[in-house]
């Protein structure tokens, strides 16, 4: 399915009412510059926007979903975030991948990603940020940073507790261990898991088309809720369900 | 025949939907008595666990959806009407009641058990399931509201991926796989069910329930507190209960023999 030279492919064709984000540069496994961020939360605005679009998919093509942040390309400060500059030569820093993670979460409709090779860092938080997610059962997921010393910043400390049990956290994020797609759906990371030489998108239609489907407006409510009450007494919860 | 049926025996009381030919959906009228019921028996120290049942094949499908009944009197000051239809106020005071019970509570799950039937199984303390049993929240698939505490309760209890699965994705769990996920605790098969169920409840009721009540009080409360907070509750708590029962366990313990435990 692969097309064009596009980094990036916004694809609405494949399923009616599915906004499909491609990663589209296979040869650097399709890691993130911070432009690339940019022009996937203004994507993300957009199919929220538009109600023609019921849900929201992200893929890579070749041989990984996405590495991570493109750590060796230019880091260039973007204009927009200049008052949280840190001249220092340690990148960016976090703010544009936590806008982009945050623009996810908050998408009220439905968002799956699609995870074959590899998905670390970067991707590793898109993915997480997303309600649904499928993997290749050899795709190795996690968050590698520790072991280049990396900021690890971009919310999988909150994100990570919350979306499975705490003790894994310190195989995934303190010893920087990769998890198999196998091992991802077992501890509950993960929702679908596939052969790795099976076609992700062609194994999700059923999936996508059921979610294209669903009521929007509950859907959105759910969600909403459901991340609300993450950070909520259970009384407080119950007062603000309504 | 009355929709709930509610019964005392031997250290337990249990509260049976019994609407079996509606797959005992719960109305309005179900949902205040079930309220009612389980804070009537934290008063009553012979009670040692609150048993939750259906009749017949499930144990519960959701609401009602035909009809719910009257509309509570005690909610008659808050719209029932709307765009949105009546707002899940007794569904909300059933559940919260069922969560804060001080009694050990114990939902026994056959058949289906979704929706508002899904909030009464996770405000319980056990979840027992058959293994025919199937957990589901359908209520995104049905256009309705999911307000009834699920979205609070279900990302502590599995985490927030797989609460995801059920309640946004609403796949149905077969009792092996929510045994698996930590959801159900024990599954037991169709033919022994009622004999194992029976054994586990009857050992809960054994326990000191005082003492069962004040480390629940602790779990359940602290989860909505920050580490700090959580250790003064804890002293708080433990300066405001006395449990009898501690001297039986001192003089079993003496006496290389089995506690006998009054629950006080």
């Amino acid at each position: 399915m692969s097309e064009g030279t596009e980094p990036l492919v916004f694809d609405d064709r494949e399923i009616e009412g599915l906004r499909h984000i491609r990663l589209n540069n296979p040869k650097k496994l399709n890691v993130l510059s911070s432009d690339q961020q940019e022009q996937i939360i203004e994507a993300i605005l957009q199919a929220r926007d538009d109600t023609a679009v019921r849900c929201l998919a992200f893929s890579g093509e070749g041989r990984a979903f996405c590495a991570g942040n493109d750590i060796v390309g230019p880091s260039k400060p973007l204009s927009q975030y200049s008052q949280h500059q840190v001249k220092l030569q340690i990148g960016s820093g976090p703010i544009g991948l936590h806008k982009l993670i945050t623009t996810i979460k908050d998408f009220p409709k439905p968002t799956v990603v699609l995870m074959q090779g590899f998905t670390l860092g970067a991707g590793y938080d898109l993915a997480t940020s997303c309600d649904i997610r499928v993997a290749t059962t050899d795709c190795k997921i996690g968050d590698p940073r520790v072991h280049r010393a990396l900021w690890a910043a971009e919310g999988w400390s909150y994100k990570i507790t919350r979306l499975i049990p705490q003790a894994h956290a310190a195989t995934m994020h303190f010893r920087g261990e990769l998890l198999t797609g196998l091992r991802a759906r077992e501890i509950g990371l993960v929702h679908r898991i596939y052969n790795s030489d099976t076609d992700l998108l062609e194994q999700s239609a059923d999936l996508l088309k059921y979610l294209v489907a669903l009521p929007t407006d509950s859907f959105a409510d759910a969600k909403r809720l459901l991340h609300m009450n993450l950070d909520r007494r259970f009384a407080d919860s119950m007062g603000t369900s309504i | 025949m009355p929709e709930l049926d509610v019964r005392k025996t031997d250290r337990k009381l249990e509260i049976v939907l019994n609407r079996p030919a509606e797959e005992n959906r719960l109305t309005y009228s179900m949902m205040m008595l079930i309220r009612d019921t389980v804070i009537e028996s934290q008063n009553d120290p012979d009670i040692r666990a609150v048993v939750f049942r259906g009749k017949g094949t499930h144990f519960c499908e959701g609401e009602s959806r035909q009809d719910l009944g009257e509309w509570p009197t005690e909610f008659a000051g808050r719209a029932p009407g709307g765009g949105h239809g009546a707002p899940p106020l007794p569904q909300q005071a059933m559940i919260s009641a069922v969560r804060s019970c001080s009694k050990p509570t114990i939902a026994l799950l056959t058949g289906h058990t979704s929706g508002i039937g899904l909030d009464l199984a996770c405000a319980s303390d056990h979840r027992l399931a058959s293994k025919s049993a199937v957990l589901s929240d359908g209520r995104v698939k049905e256009a309705s509201h999911v307000a009834t505490g699920i979205t609070h309760m279900l990302p502590r209890l599995i985490g927030l991926s797989q609460a995801t699965r059920l309640i946004l994705l609403g796949d149905k769990l077969p009792a092996e796989e929510a045994l698996s996920m930590g959801l159900v605790h024990e599954v037991y098969s169709d033919k022994d069910f009622e004999k194992q169920t029976k054994e586990f409840i009857d050992t809960i009721a054994r326990l000191a329930t005082r003492s069962y009540s004040i480390i629940k009080e602790q779990t359940i409360e602290q989860l909505d507190m920050p580490y700090e907070w959580a250790l003064k509750h804890s002293l708080a708590v433990r300066q405001t209960n006395v449990i009898e029962d501690r001297m039986e366990a001192a003089d079993a313990f003496r006496e290389k023999r089995d506690p006998e435990f009054s629950g006080r």
